[in-house]
């Protein structure tokens, strides 16, 4: 390429006020990616999987429910873990496998005599949530107006309808990992004015500091250009 | 004169507002249907507004319809970036976001934002030293081509109008929530309302309204979030603090707070760490999503026409700069407290009663789970569309003067009269319309995410003209040429994707497209490419002519 007097190059400025300029705009523009993608990078490599308490739960019993020894006060914690997850999200709520277990490890909680009135009463849900389970919220140690109990209703399908493959069992502990384990780290544990500090920072500080970058910015090149006489033409 | 009738129009509308009040029946607790007269009445009242405004100032020439005359002050002009960039998408799109999939929202917040210091210190002063007064204009010029010019005429029509595709569905949704009727009746006539009052006022009339809208859309915001701090017991000074709370309440679970929401369930909340937690696998994204999506949306805005073009309408260098700056803080104000809305709305419907909530109206489904009073709720949605009416209006104007100006004028032809290249801007206006309006009774994505498909449009192909265009001399009419095209091509294969996939036709390789190369996010690989290939081209081909590079060098630069 033919050599000009005129060639301009962010990375290559020729003269003192071109020289200023790049230095001023290649630094805001460090300062915006460090601050910015940087952050989000520490996130990503000082978090940790962690399981919520309920998570905890339902992997001391699962193993034990696949071979068959369960106690009961087991399966009730792991009833009101799936109804947690399932309250919690219309997503997980519209999992049919989610539903189906939920209704089979509460059918297997209820004394025999009263299994088959369980099952009429799963199946009225099917069209009117406003039916009475309190009976079912206080077998499972949950009161009336808990969150958790609230979520039977939306939960339980027809129990003598509730067959449950092998594929869709199999479904349950990817379920349970997807909602009950979270990317945790000092950086979301750490509390800032309330917030998690991870939050605070992406949602509140970095934009503040573009503001406060766009004002330096200005103020910085404004007296720059006054002083190799940028811009004075227009007044 | 004008002032004094303004005046007397704007208090009008106030009192009729305020006067339906008595109107208003208590609506019971149902979250959508029947007409809401309340509502109406401010929507209606604010129309008035904006239409009484637009007449006022009408364009009379094509000089005024494109650039205003360039009779805006720096916080003025601020004001103006400010309302035309908070769209529904800002109003509402980003709180449905961050509703639905948590932290992953923020990507958006921030994208949104971090953009204007791309654009401020990369190309704010330079774009209004170099005098042009649309994006086509510049492009055109400085790599001496007609036909990159009708190229780039035609991507700015085409960025513009999928810009438009996710206002226009807020429109709907907004028309349908106040007047009680079906979806495509109300993106009917609330397309038919803003083409009206953006026809009649033309630029001019744009802006003036822009600065009022401005003030409606940030006072309906906020009014709310006082309330809802204040009510619920959170620190309600400043809600846009206040709210770390929410979201730490979200993440931990509340029981027994005391309060209700309207349907009278209490403010409760099983622990939902997803709704906060960075990409967390409950919502579905990814940390590369999260940085795509951040990335995308900031060269999308440092490239989308509508926003560059309005640096041409400010009279000075300085004022191009600080009207970034105002803007940005007016954008701001929006953006920090749009997450609070999110937060309340994840406690206020968590009951499972309350059932599956549109995320696109889940900043006036809060309010109303809130128990606002139902003319604040009103107001609030009359909001949202004034935030969707004055970034169509901005689009739909940028759209006809790319089709007048940079096609019809420039290229095709360059004899015709000011009439009738006002005629072809009108023309071009009312077919973008209707074009838009047909493509959002589709509903093909919510609102935020149709709208970061013109971001990374615009990142694609605009932005990287701009960046080379400005920065280095060497970047050629050939290397341009082939930077755009390349960034066109990853573009609509990117969309073509997405829209086989809506149809139902999933195209091979469909799942690794999809999640590398989304419509919402693909400028994050289609920019660096389109410069790459700009840059190569540019080394091996003619240098750019010297007049060129003079001209950048001692008008742009200042050297």
């Amino acid at each position: 390429m033919a050599s000009s007097n005129y060639n301009i190059n962010i990375f290559k400025p020729k003269t003192p006020y071109t020289k200023i300029n790049s230095i001023i705009i290649l630094t805001m523009i460090a300062i915006w990616a460090v601050a910015v993608f940087g952050f989000q990078f520490l996130l990503r490599f000082s978090e940790t999987p962690t399981p919520e308490k309920g998570y905890i739960t339902f992997e001391q019993s699962w193993g034990k429910i696949q071979k068959g020894r369960v106690t009961v006060g087991e399966t009730r914690e792991l009833v009101k873990v799936l109804l947690s997850v399932s309250g919690k999200s219309i997503k997980a709520r519209s999992n049919e496998s989610l539903r189906k277990f939920t209704t089979l490890l509460t059918y297997n909680l209820v004394p025999q005599e009263a299994r088959p009135a369980y099952v009429a009463l799963t199946k009225e849900l099917e069209n009117n949530k406003d039916i009475d389970t309190s009976y079912l919220a206080a077998m499972l140690g949950l009161k009336k107006d808990d969150l958790v109990a609230k979520a039977i209703p939306y939960t339980l399908v027809p129990a003598d309808k509730a067959v449950l493959t092998q594929a869709e069992l199999k479904e349950i502990p990817a379920l349970m990992k997807k909602y009950l384990i979270h990317n945790q780290s000092v950086l979301t544990d750490t509390k800032f004015l309330g917030f998690p500090f991870h939050y605070f920072y992406t949602s509140v500080f970095l934009l503040i500091l573009f503001v406060v970058l766009c004002w330096s910015y200005c103020i910085i090149i404004e007296r720059v250009n006054k002083k190799y006489g940028i811009e004075t033409d227009e007044g | 004169m004008i002032k004094s009738i303004l005046n007397k129009l704007f208090f009008s509308a106030m009192l009729l507002a305020f006067s339906a009040s008595s109107v208003y029946a208590a609506s019971g607790v149902k979250l959508e249907g029947g007409f809401k007269v309340g509502p109406a009445i401010i929507l209606i009242c604010i129309l008035c507004v904006f239409i009484g405004v637009g007449l006022f100032n009408q364009a009379k020439d094509t000089q005024d319809y494109w650039a205003a005359g360039r009779k805006i002050s720096r916080v003025g002009s601020g004001m103006a970036i400010a309302s035309n960039w908070m769209s529904a998408a800002s109003f509402l799109g980003m709180a449905a976001i961050m509703y639905g999939s948590g932290y992953h929202g923020l990507s958006y917040v921030v994208g949104w934002t971090g953009g204007y210091v791309l654009l401020l210190v990369l190309m704010a002063a330079q774009i209004r030293r170099f005098g042009k007064y649309t994006a086509p204009d510049f492009i055109g010029d400085r790599f001496y081509s007609m036909t990159l010019r009708a190229v780039a005429a035609v991507v700015a029509i085409f960025i513009s109008f999928c810009y438009c595709v996710g206002q226009f569905g807020g429109i709907g949704l907004m028309f349908k929530w106040i007047l009680g009727i079906n979806y495509v009746w109300a993106v009917l006539i609330g397309a038919s309302v803003v083409l009206t009052y953006t026809l009649i006022s033309g630029m001019l009339g744009v802006t003036k309204n822009m600065q009022i809208q401005y003030v409606i859309i940030i006072i309906s915001f906020m009014i709310p979030l006082f309330i809802m701090t204040f009510k619920f017991d959170y620190f309600w000074l400043l809600p846009q603090i206040g709210y770390g709370k929410v979201v730490s309440d979200v993440v931990a679970g509340v029981s027994n707070s005391g309060f209700l929401n309207s349907f009278g369930h209490n403010y409760a909340i099983i622990a939902t760490p997803e709704f906060a937690m960075p990409w967390d696998a409950a919502t579905g994204k990814t940390f590369f999503q999260w940085m795509a999506t951040c990335f995308a949306l900031m060269v999308g805005t440092a490239g989308l026409p509508h926003v560059i073009q309005r640096f041409y309408v400010v009279p000075k260098t300085s004022d191009a700069r600080w009207s970034v700056v105002w803007g940005l803080f007016f954008i701001c104000l929006l953006y920090w407290s749009a997450p609070v809305y999110s937060a309340f709305g994840k406690i206020l419907s968590s009951s499972p009663a309350v059932g599956s909530l549109a995320k696109d109206a889940i900043v006036v489904y809060t309010a109303q789970l809130g128990s606002l009073h139902p003319l604040i709720v009103g107001f609030l949605a009359a909001g949202a569309i004034s935030a969707a009416f004055s970034t169509v209006s901005g689009l739909l104007v940028a759209g006809a003067s790319a089709f007048s100006h940079d096609l019809y004028f420039k290229v095709i032809n360059p004899q015709a009269s000011a009439q009738t290249q006002m005629r072809m801007a009108r023309l071009g206006t009312i077919l973008m319309a209707v074009g838009v309006a047909l493509v959002a009774m589709l509903k093909l994505a919510l609102i935020a995410q149709l709208v970061a498909v013109a971001f990374s449009l615009a990142g694609c192909t605009i932005f990287p003209l701009f960046l080379l265009g400005i920065w280095w001399s060497g970047s050629n009419r050939q290397g341009a040429t082939a930077g755009l095209w390349t960034g066109v091509a990853i573009s609509l294969f990117s969309i073509t994707y997405f829209v086989a996939s809506k149809f139902g036709v999933m195209l091979p390789g469909y799942e690794f497209v999809n999640y590398w190369v989304n419509p919402w996010y693909f400028a994050w690989i289609g920019a660096p490419v389109a410069i790459l290939v700009n840059i190569v081209v540019s080394l091996f081909t003619e240098p750019t002519p010297e007049d060129i590079k003079k001209f950048l060098a001692t008008q742009v630069h200042g050297g």
